[in-house]
């Protein structure tokens, strides 16, 4: 390889790093808002975003594919872990359709609005990073993002011999389930297309809806893209067959219940908790929890597939029950506010 | 408050009606009562408890073994055949799906025709073509893996995920069924495989360690009745648990009004009042309902103006026959905790008669524990040559048996002897057939004619439990009052608005494990009672 080739290949895996940490960092404000929600009020909009979480999982594992593949490291380490409220920037510039920074909220309206600008898809608009280019970083969608990494990856194999990286790393079809799409082994330049179309056809990359989205499987929620899938809570109403995307849901009416909510803080900190409080103490065994998940899926994707599972039964699932513990604690300031999961790193 | 409709009992009978009811109307008011409590599902600790020490989660909700000179236990065992309780079946949220292994055989058409054939037990009000379509149904819910392409009984839909693929040690058995002509199947198991279809339980990983899955990919009816409460918007849906159901309570006419139960937490006793009772409590337990609900026009219980309640016990013997293999060059170990090959060759009409039945090869073919040797300090080539060598082999199989009036299931005399659960101790009162053990010797003759094509040597005899895991036809479906406790849509004999629904109704086995089954028959009644709309 030239050396040529070989920077270009060090810059892809850069992007797409940051591409994995823009997956991790979107898990935390759905999970908050997911998980502040009173049950059993909200369950429609409850389920939507589990949907949409469990997938960005998914997405999570398809770039560690494809970094794998080409022998890279995904890396999933203090360094990756989000800090909120937070801002995506890619060489130090915000993308151009993430301008707003994202918070760790509770559900609401304005966070479903926020969620719904993290999805939007990407709608063309006239290029003029090429008059720029020159000067400064040009500020990317998400989308845009995406797809240099396709085009990145194709000019790659078409110069040279690729995907070097170690099959065993693959993670396989059989460690996802729950939500739509499935986990592609990523072995070739055809599969890491078909791995990096998923993360944008789900997802925030979505590329502008063509309108028969909804000619067939209105009633499909897992088939729509999860701007649509927010987009329902937000007007609450689901999208049917037949519906325009660019217009409004006609479909079921959604009971959505922004009170039935606990009035979590937002974008907490573990400085926030009084030592030895019922907070704090609750806070740090879920960041102990959730630094031990991060962990195992490190190890998952860099040396013991097998060690998903271990992130997922052991790691994961210990979370869920210690952020509803910890929402329902209410930190006895003027504002009523209840404690929220910090998600920090801790060592 | 007044339920439109109750269930006794949380397993996958109950399950399967409840989520047929609320898929027909999302406010429909179900309530679901069940005596045990919460057993967690999917705990990773739980999980590495049972690989470190064996013990299970819910064994301390099964039965206890009969009493026995210094052993207090539960239960009395009657007849002249111990039929075991212990082990049987579990009480709690999910009921007897947390220890099933999961195997879901369909009947054949013939065993709907046992009386016509054979003279034994009752035929089916209605054959295989009519149970077919819900056969479909039972295998998505219960998310079976099974070989579609299977010739053996006709279906109009696949299995909802492909079969399991055979195990090398399948091939010993494989090979020695071909040279006999004798056929063979993949084991249709309700484990969940690999699909596009998306579920909130994973797809089996071979853990091996069925028992308990820590993910969720064998079924327990509780993992189900969780999402669907907390998935879904049924906001009439209730399920309570430690609620021991003590007696039905009699209504005007032909009506029951409900149920008295003692409440675990409060102490409490608690009358609910509902439109329609489904009894969903496993065979033996929804018969001993029946019996112990008493009033002044059902002097002998509920449902049992004819003296058919508790009657006509049956359940599989289930064999175990060893042989000893003289080479094992393959080096064949165990490979996974679920068998994938199963015989049905003599679950066929020509066997009816006799009593059908099916064998499998089991999961653990050749018996040899590599760490036990390691642990003992052999060396890998004493090991290696250990493994080659002399090995035990085994076939596994049940038997279909014949319901007889004087067999029979009750509760104990004083309903106050009651169990660790709280519900009124079982009497089994159960005699083998006298034709049973020449009906054994033939199937010996058979089995020791697969070994022997393996080049096996049969040892000893072979081991039969009747341990009642497959309990049923103690309130079974008849046409007439007079012959059984349901009629062919499952709603008790005399009363207009209670239903049972367990392995109780079945008036047959089969050679097969009845769950499939059940399932089948509690999405039909489900169609039922919601084709019949509003309440009885």
């Amino acid at each position: 390889m030239t050396d040529d080739i070989n920077s270009k290949k060090a810059e892809l895996l850069e992007w797409l790093q940051v591409a994995l940490e823009l997956e991790l960092a979107t898990l935390p404000p759905y999970l908050v808002a997911l998980m502040s929600i009173r049950r059993p009020a909200n369950r429609v909009a409850a389920d939507l975003i589990r949907g949409v979480a469990v997938e960005e999982m998914l997405h999570l594992v398809l770039v560690a594919n494809v970094i794998n593949s080409i022998g890279g490291e995904p890396r999933i380490d203090r360094g990756a872990v989000p800090s909120f409220p937070l801002q995506m920037t890619f060489k130090g510039t915000a993308f151009a359709d993430r301008q707003f920074t994202i918070d760790l909220a509770r559900f609401s309206e304005a966070a479903i609005e926020t969620f719904m600008k993290i999805e939007l898809p990407y709608r063309p608009k006239t290029d003029t990073r090429a008059l720029f280019r020159e000067i400064v970083v040009p500020a990317l969608t998400i989308g845009q993002f995406y797809s240099e990494i396709v085009t990145r990856l194709e000019e790659l194999d078409a110069s040279g011999n690729l995907f070097v990286g170690s099959s065993i790393k693959q993670l396989e079809a059989d460690y996802y389930w729950s939500a739509g799409g499935r986990i592609i082994a990523v072995r070739d330049i055809a599969s890491a297309r078909a791995a990096m179309s998923l993360v944008i056809s789900q997802g925030e990359g979505a590329w502008e809806p063509s309108s028969d989205v909804f000619t067939t499987g209105g009633g499909d929620e897992l088939a729509k893209g999860h701007y649509y899938r927010f987009s329902q809570i937000y007007h609450k109403r689901q999208f049917t067959q037949g519906d325009n995307p660019n217009g409004l849901p006609s479909g079921a009416l959604i009971t959505v219940d922004y009170d039935a909510v606990y009035p979590i803080r937002s974008n907490p900190k573990s400085t926030d908790y009084p030592e030895g409080s019922t907070a704090a103490v609750l806070n740090l065994a879920f960041n102990r929890a959730y630094t031990l998940m991060l962990r195992q899926i490190n190890e998952a994707f860099n040396t013991e597939p097998r060690s998903l599972y271990t992130a997922i039964m052991n790691g994961m699932h210990s979370l869920s029950s210690l952020a509803s513990q910890l929402m329902a604690v209410p930190l006895e300031n003027e504002a009523g506010e209840h404690a929220c999961p910090t998600f920090e790193w801790v060592d | 408050m007044i339920v439109d409709t109750l269930i006794i009992g949380s397993g996958v009978a109950a399950t399967a009606v409840a989520e047929t009811l609320l898929a027909a109307d999302a406010n429909a008011s179900v309530t679901i009562l069940e005596a045990g409590t919460r057993v967690k599902t999917k705990d990773f600790g739980l999980w590495e408890d049972y690989l470190i020490t064996g013990k299970l989660p819910y064994d301390p909700f099964k039965d206890l073994g009969y009493p026995q000179r210094d052993i207090p236990g539960e239960n009395i065992s009657a007849g002249g055949t111990d039929t075991p309780l212990n082990g049987a079946r579990v009480f709690a949220y999910g009921g007897s799906t947390h220890h099933w292994g999961g195997w879901a055989f369909r009947l054949k058409p013939e065993d709907f025709f046992l009386r016509t054939n054979t003279g034994e037990a009752l035929d089916w009000p209605f054959d295989y073509g009519a149970l077919e379509p819900y056969y479909c149904r039972a295998e998505q819910h219960l998310a079976v893996s099974g070989n579609s392409d299977d010739k053996l009984l006709p279906r109009s839909k696949p299995f909802p995920f492909r079969a399991f693929p055979y195990t090398l040690q399948d091939k010993i058995y494989a090979d020695a069924l071909d040279s006999l002509g004798i056929a063979y199947g993949s084991l249709p198991i309700a484990r969940r495989g690999v699909s596009n279809v998306p579920s909130r339980h994973a797809p089996c990983q071979t853990t091996g360690t069925c028992k308990y899955c820590p993910f969720g990919a064998r079924y327990v009816a509780s993992n189900y009745l969780d999402d669907l409460r907390e998935w879904n918007d049924f906001p009439n849906l209730t399920v309570g648990l430690g609620a021991v159901v003590l007696t039905l309570v009699a209504g005007d006419g032909r009506r029951v009004k409900g149920a008295r139960y003692w409440d675990r937490e409060t102490g409490k006793e608690i009358f609910i009042e509902a439109k329609q009772v489904i009894v969903a409590s496993g065979a033996i337990e929804s018969a001993k309902l029946l019996l112990r609900s008493k009033a002044d026009y059902w002097r002998l219980g509920i449902g049992n103006a004819f003296d058919q309640v508790g009657r006509y016990f049956i359940t599989h013997p289930y064999f175990i026959f060893n042989a000893t293999l003289d080479e094992n060059p393959d080096l064949l170990q165990p490979e996974m905790g679920f068998p994938t090959l199963v015989s049905r060759h003599y679950d066929s009409p020509e066997e009816q008669k006799q009593g059908k039945f099916i064998f499998i090869a089991p999961p653990d073919t050749v018996s040899f524990s590599i760490a036990q040797r390691m642990q003992r300090g052999d060396s890998r080539a004493l090991v290696k040559a250990a493994l080659m060598g002399k090995n035990k082999i085994q076939i596994h199989g049940m038997v279909e048996t014949f319901g007889r009036y004087t067999n029979r299931v009750a509760n104990v005399s004083d309903l106050r002897d009651v169990n660790r659960i709280g519900l009124p101790m079982a009497t089994v009162e159960y005699t083998k057939d006298a034709s049973f053990d020449a009906r054994m010797a033939e199937i010996q003759s058979r089995i020791t004619s697969v070994f022997a094509a393996m080049k096996g040597t049969l040892v000893d005899k072979p081991s039969i439990s009747w341990r009642a895991d497959h309990a049923a036809a103690v309130t079974r479906m008849s046409i007439k009052a007079s012959d059984g406790v349901v009629n062919p849509d499952l709603k008790v004999h005399g009363v207009d608005n209670l239903y049972v629904i367990s392995n109780g109704v079945f008036p047959n086995l089969g050679a097969v494990n009845p769950t499939l089954t059940l399932t089948a028959l509690a999405l039909k009644l489900g169609d039922h009672l919601v084709a019949k709309g509003g309440m009885a």
